[in-house]
C-alpha cells in the first residue's frame, strides 16, 4: 500500500511536469528541455522565499507559478518564437537555456562573480521547512500513509481540474486549442497565435514551478536536480497521447504506479530504467499515445 | 486509339486485365467514411478524369491508390498484382508516380539533380554505395527536361522557380520514374491559361504511353483532356462517362445543385 | 576562388595543420589535442546523420561510451596484476567464489573472449554498431521522425548509462574502468602522451573523413539529401527510406564507437559519464558550431568549442561562466548561424553575384 502511495505522488509529480510539457508541446510542438529547470526555479523560489521572505509552503505554490511563468514567457519571447517550426533546433535552444539557468544558480545569478552570495542559491544543497501539519502520517487500512504525498496528490488534482477548466471553459482554452490542432485556420480566424503561444508556454512553466514547490518538500534542492524530469515528461506525454489531458494524467498515473513498483521491488535505478523502457516500447508500438483519437 | 467506354460495359475478351482496378475500395477515419466501396476500372493508355465537389474523396483516394493511405476494405489491383498496403515506396517501385496539388520537390536541390534522383534506376541502399550520378544530364533527362520546359533551368536551385515551374518540374520528376500509372492531383492549380494550355497538351501526349488519372475541378481543362470522367460523391462513385454524359446525369445534376457549375466555359 | 576549391584547401590545410602538431607540443598537449581529434571522430559521425540525414541521436554517447568499455575491458585484462580476475571482480565478489573470469561475479565470464585485445577493438565497432542496428531496425521501420527520435535515442541512452552504473562487479559502476595497460600490437606499444597514439587517432579521423566524403559523392549522399529535405517525396520515387535511415544511423554509431575506442588510448579510461545526456547533447553542439551539413565542419567544430572549453575551465575568472557561455553557444549557433561557421563561410561565397553555370550545390 506505501508503494502504491509513492507511486501516486511519483505520478501527481510526472503529472504536473508533463501537463505542463504537454501544453507547450501541444501547443506549438516545441519539446522544452529547460522545463526541468523550471521545476528546478520552482524549488528555490520556495527555498528563497521560505528563508528570506518567511513564507510557508502554502504560498510559495501561487508564487513559484507566478516567477516560473515569468521566466517561461521571457524564454518564449526571446528564443522559442524565433525558432518557429525547427522544432529540432528548438531542442537544442531550450537545452542551452538548461544550461545557463544551472549555471545561474550555482553563481547566485551571477552575484558571486563579486563576491556576494545568497543563502539559499550556489551549489550546495538546500532543504526547505515543511509545515508541521504536512509532516503526519495518517494511519489508514493498516497502512501508514505520509500527509505530505496526499498533500502532493491534492495539489497535482486540483491543478489538472484548473487546467481542465481553463482549456474547456475560457476563451483561451479554446484559443489554446484551436491553435494546438489547425493554427493557421486560428489564426485566420483571428486569434492571435503568436499570444497564445507565449501564455501557453508561460502556463506550461508555471506547473512545472508549481510542481517543483512540490519537490522541494521531500527531495534536497540542487541546481541539477531538474534535468531528470524532462525526460520522464515528455515521455508521459507521449505515452499518454499528445493532446489527450486525461491521456497525460493517465499515463502519469500508471508510470508513476511503475516506477514505484519497480524501485520497491529491485531498486531506484531499475525502478527509472524499466520506465525508460516501457515508454520506449509504447512510443515504438503506439506512436500516438494510449489514448487517442483516430484521424487523418 | 483508345475509344474508352463505360464501366459497364466490360470487355469479355479482354486478356489482360486493366492497369489500375479497384475493389470495393474504403477507408473509413473515425468513422467517417471518406471513401466507400469505390469500383474503378482503368485501361492501359487511359486518361481518366475524376472529378467531384470538395470532401468527395478525390484526394483520399489518390492517397489510397499510392499507399499514402491505408484502406481500411477493399483492394487495389496493379494490373495482376495486388498492391494493398505494401508500402509508398513499393507502390512507386511497381510502377505508379504521383504528382501532388501543392509541388513537393526538392527545393534546395538543383532541377538536374532533381531529376536525378527522379530517375534513378537504383533505389536499394547497395545499390548506391559506389555508383555517382553523372554531372550533366543524361539523354533522358534531357528529353523529359526538354518535354516540361526546364532545360534551361537545369543549374537553377528548385527553390528558385516560380510556381508554375515547380509544377512542371514535379511534373518532369514524375515522368523520369517512367511510369505505368501517372497520378495528377489538380495538374492546372495555380497556373496561368497559356501553362494550363501546355499542361493540357502534355497529358493529352501522354496518354497512351502512360496511363494517367486526373484530379481535377475545372471543368474547362476537364473538357479539353478528358476521355472518361468519374464524378465522385461523398466517397462513392456517383457516374461515369464522357463529359455530356455525366453533364445530362440527374444525379449528377441535382449532386451540384444544377448543372451550372458543371458547364461554364 | 570557388567554393569547391576554398573546400579543398580548408581539407589540405587542417589535415596537413594536425599531422604538424606534434611536432610543437608537449607530452601533455598532445594527449589533449589527441582526444579532441577522438570528439572529432565524434562529431563527423553525428554531421552524417544529422546533418545530412536529418537524424538528430541525442544519445550518440551510448554508442561512444560501449566503444571505450569494449576496448577498456580488453586492456584491464592486459595489465598482469589483472590475471586471473580483475580488481574490481575481486572487490566485489562473495567470499567463496572461485577466482576464475568464469564466475567470480555475476556475469563476469562476459569479461572472458576480451583476454584478446583483438576482441576488444572488433567488439568496440560491433556492439555498438548493434546496439543502433536492433534500436534502428524498430524506430525506423515504424516510421519514427524527428523529435520522437531524438527523444528515443535520450532515453536509450539514459537506459544504457543506468544500467551501467547499476552493474559494478561488471562494469566498474559509477567509477569505470581506468587502470590499463597500455595498447600493444605486435610488439609496438601505444603511448597515450606521445605521438604514437596522437597518429593512430590522427591518421582515423583522416581515413574516416575521407571514408565519408567518398560515399557521400556517391549517389547515396543525394539520396540522403533528399531524405532530409523531404522523406515522403523520395519515398513517392521508390526509395526505402528507412533502410537508408538505418544504415546511416548504424554507421554514426560505429564512427561513435570507433571513437570511444580511441578515447580509451588517449583519455585512459572508460566510465557512464561518457554516456550522459550532457554529454551527448554537448556531440551535437559542436557539429552545429562548425556547420553541421559538412564533415569539416564537424571537425573544426570539435576542436574550437573544446579548445575554448578546456581554455575556460582552467581560467580564474572565465570558469563559473563557461557553462553559460556554452549555453549560450547553444542557443546563438541555433538562432543566428544554424549552419554553423561552414554555413557563414559558404553564404559569404553565394552573396557574390554569379551567372548561373557556376552556381552549383557544393557541400563540403
Amino acid at each position: 500500500m506505501e508503494t502504491f502511495v509513492i507511486g501516486l505522488s511519483i505520478g501527481s509529480i510526472l503529472f504536473m511536469v508533463a501537463l505542463g510539457l504537454a501544453i507547450i508541446y501541444g501547443t506549438m510542438k516545441v519539446i522544452n528541455l529547460a522545463h526541468g529547470e523550471m521545476v528546478m526555479i520552482g524549488a528555490y523560489v520556495t527555498v528563497l522565499a521560505t528563508r528570506h521572505l518567511g513564507l510557508n509552503i502554502y504560498l510559495c505554490l501561487p508564487l513559484a507559478f507566478l516567477v516560473t511563468a515569468m521566466f517561461g514567457l521571457a524564454i518564449e519571447r526571446s528564443v522559442v518564437s524565433r525558432l518557429y517550426g525547427r522544432l529540432l533546433d528548438t531542442l537544442l535552444a531550450t537545452w542551452g537555456i538548461a544550461l545557463i539557468l544551472q549555471q545561474l544558480v550555482r553563481i547566485h545569478f551571477g552575484l558571486a562573480l563579486f563576491g556576494i552570495k545568497i543563502d539559499g542559491l550556489g551549489a550546495d544543497l538546500q532543504n526547505v521547512p515543511v509545515p508541521v501539519e504536512l509532516q503526519q502520517t495518517w494511519h489508514l487500512l493498516g497502512a501508514n500513509i505520509p500527509v505530505y504525498r496526499a498533500f502532493v496528490f491534492g495539489i497535482a488534482v486540483l491543478l489538472g481540474a484548473a487546467t481542465w477548466w481553463l482549456l474547456y471553459r475560457t476563451r483561451f482554452g479554446s484559443q489554446l486549442r484551436a491553435v494546438s490542432v489547425a493554427r493557421n485556420t486560428a489564426a485566420a480566424c483571428g486569434v492571435n497565435d503568436k499570444k497564445v503561444n507565449a501564455l501557453a508556454f508561460a502556463y506550461g512553466c508555471g506547473l512545472a514551478g508549481v510542481a517543483g514547490v512540490l519537490v522541494s518538500g521531500f527531495k534536497t534542492v540542487s541546481p541539477d536536480m531538474g534535468t531528470s524530469y524532462v525526460v520522464d515528461a515528455f515521455l508521459v506525454v507521449v505515452a499518454g497521447g499528445v493532446g489527450q489531458l486525461l491521456g497525460t494524467f493517465a499515463a502519469a498515473g500508471i508510470l508513476g504506479e511503475v516506477q514505484s513498483f519497480v524501485a520497491t521491488w529491485l531498486n531506484d535505478v531499475y525502478g527509472r530504467t524499466v520506465l525508460f523502457a516501457v515508454v520506449i516500447l509504447i512510443l515504438l508500438f503506439k506512436p500516438q499515445g494510449l489514448f487517442v483519437t483516430k484521424s487523418r | 486509339m483508345n475509344a474508352v467506354t463505360r464501366i459497364e460495359a466490360a470487355r469479355p475478351q479482354a486478356a489482360t486485365p486493366p492497369i489500375l482496378t479497384t475493389r470495393n475500395l474504403t477507408v473509413r477515419f473515425d468513422d467517417f467514411p471518406a471513401v466507400s466501396n469505390v469500383d474503378l476500372s482503368i485501361e492501359d493508355g487511359e486518361l481518366r478524369v475524376i472529378i467531384g465537389a470538395n470532401g468527395a474523396g478525390k484526394s483520399t483516394l489518390l492517397d489510397l491508390l499510392c499507399g499514402k493511405v491505408l484502406p481500411s476494405e477493399g483492394e487495389i489491383w496493379l494490373r495482376d498484382r495486388n498492391i494493398t498496403g505494401i508500402g509508398e515506396a513499393a507502390i512507386a517501385r511497381g510502377g505508379v508516380g504521383r504528382k501532388f496539388q501543392t509541388p513537393a520537390v526538392f527545393k534546395e536541390m538543383t532541377v538536374l539533380e532533381n531529376l536525378q534522383i527522379a530517375s534513378n534506376r537504383y533505389v536499394k541502399v547497395r545499390d548506391n554505395l559506389f555508383r555517382r550520378f553523372s554531372r550533366g544530364p543524361t539523354d533522358r533527362e534531357l528529353a523529359v527536361a526538354e518535354r516540361t520546359g526546364l532545360s534551361s533551368f537545369m543549374k537553377r536551385k528548385a527553390g528558385e522557380l516560380s510556381h508554375g515551374q515547380l509544377q512542371w518540374l514535379e511534373l518532369a520528376m514524375v515522368l523520369s520514374q517512367d511510369p505505368k500509372v501517372i497520378l495528377l492531383d489538380e495538374p492546372a492549380a495555380g497556373m496561368t491559361a497559356a501553362e494550363t494550355d501546355k499542361t493540357a497538351e502534355l497529358l493529352l501526349a501522354l496518354a497512351g504511353e502512360h496511363t494517367v488519372l486526373v484530379i481535377e475541378h475545372d471543368m474547362a481543362f476537364v473538357r479539353r483532356i478528358c476521355r472518361t470522367i468519374t464524378v465522385l460523391h461523398q466517397g462513392s462513385v456517383l457516374a461515369e462517362g464522357t463529359a455530356d454524359d455525366i453533364e445530362k446525369n440527374p444525379a449528377v445534376i441535382e449532386a451540384y445543385l444544377g448543372s451550372a457549375t458543371l458547364s461554364h466555359a | 576562388m570557388t567554393y569547391r576549391s576554398t573546400s579543398i584547401a580548408a581539407y589540405i590545410v587542417f589535415f596537413a595543420v594536425v599531422f604538424a602538431l606534434p611536432f610543437f607540443l608537449n607530452s601533455f598537449w598532445t594527449n589533449r589535442v589527441a582526444t579532441y581529434l577522438v570528439y572529432a571522430i565524434c562529431a563527423v559521425g553525428i554531421s552524417l546523420a544529422w546533418g545530412y540525414t536529418g537524424i538528430l541521436s541525442l544519445g550518440q554517447g551510448l554508442f561512444f561510451g560501449m566503444g571505450a568499455y569494449m576496448l577498456a575491458m580488453s586492456l584491464t585484462l592486459a595489465v598482469p596484476e589483472n590475471n586471473p580476475v580483475p580488481d574490481l571482480m575481486l572487490l566485489n565478489m562473495q567470499p567463496d567464489a572461485v577466482r576464475d573470469l568464469c564466475c567470480v561475479t555475476p556475469g563476469s565470464f562476459l569479461w572472458i573472449p576480451f583476454r584478446w585485445v583483438a576482441v576488444g577493438m572488433i567488439a568496440g565497432l560491433l556492439v555498438p554498431c548493434a546496439l543502433a542496428a536492433g534500436l534502428g531496425y524498430v524506430m525506423f521501420k515504424r516510421r519514427t521522425t524527428g523529435v520522437y527520435v531524438s527523444i528515443i535515442t535520450l532515453a536509450f541512452a539514459l537506459i544504457g548509462q543506468l544500467l551501467v552504473i547499476n552493474n559494478q562487479p561488471l562494469t566498474g559502476g559509477f567509477n569505470g574502468l581506468a587502470s590499463f595497460a597500455p595498447l600493444t600490437i605486435a610488439g609496438f606499444e601505444f603511448d597515450p602522451y606521445g605521438p604514437s597514439v596522437y597518429y593512430a587517432v590522427a591518421g582515423i579521423l583522416f581515413l574516416v573523413v575521407l571514408g565519408l566524403r567518398l560515399l557521400l559523392s556517391a549517389r547515396i549522399g543525394q539520396v540522403l539529401k533528399a531524405i532530409r529535405e523531404d522523406e515522403a517525396r523520395a519515398r513517392y520515387l521508390g526509395y526505402d527510406v528507412e533502410s537508408y535511415k538505418l544504415f546511416v544511423f548504424c554507421l554514426s554509431a560505429t564512427i561513435a564507437g570507433l571513437a570511444g575506442m580511441l578515447f580509451t588510448l588517449t583519455a585512459e579510461f572508460a566510465s557512464p559519464s561518457l554516456m550522459a545526456t550532457s554529454f551527448s547533447i554537448s556531440m551535437v553542439i559542436w557539429a552545429a558550431t562548425g556547420g553541421r551539413a559538412s564533415l569539416l565542419g564537424a571537425c573544426i567544430g570539435a576542436l574550437l568549442v573544446n579548445f575554448v572549453g578546456s581554455y575556460a575551465s582552467e581560467n580564474a575568472v572565465l570558469q563559473p561562466v563557461w557553462p553559460i557561455i556554452l549555453g549560450g553557444l547553444f542557443v546563438f549557433v541555433v538562432l543566428v548561424m544554424p549552419n554553423g561557421i561552414v554555413g557563414l563561410i559558404k553564404a559569404w561565397f553565394e552573396r557574390t553575384p554569379r551567372d548561373n553555370s557556376s552556381r552549383r550545390e557544393a557541400y563540403p
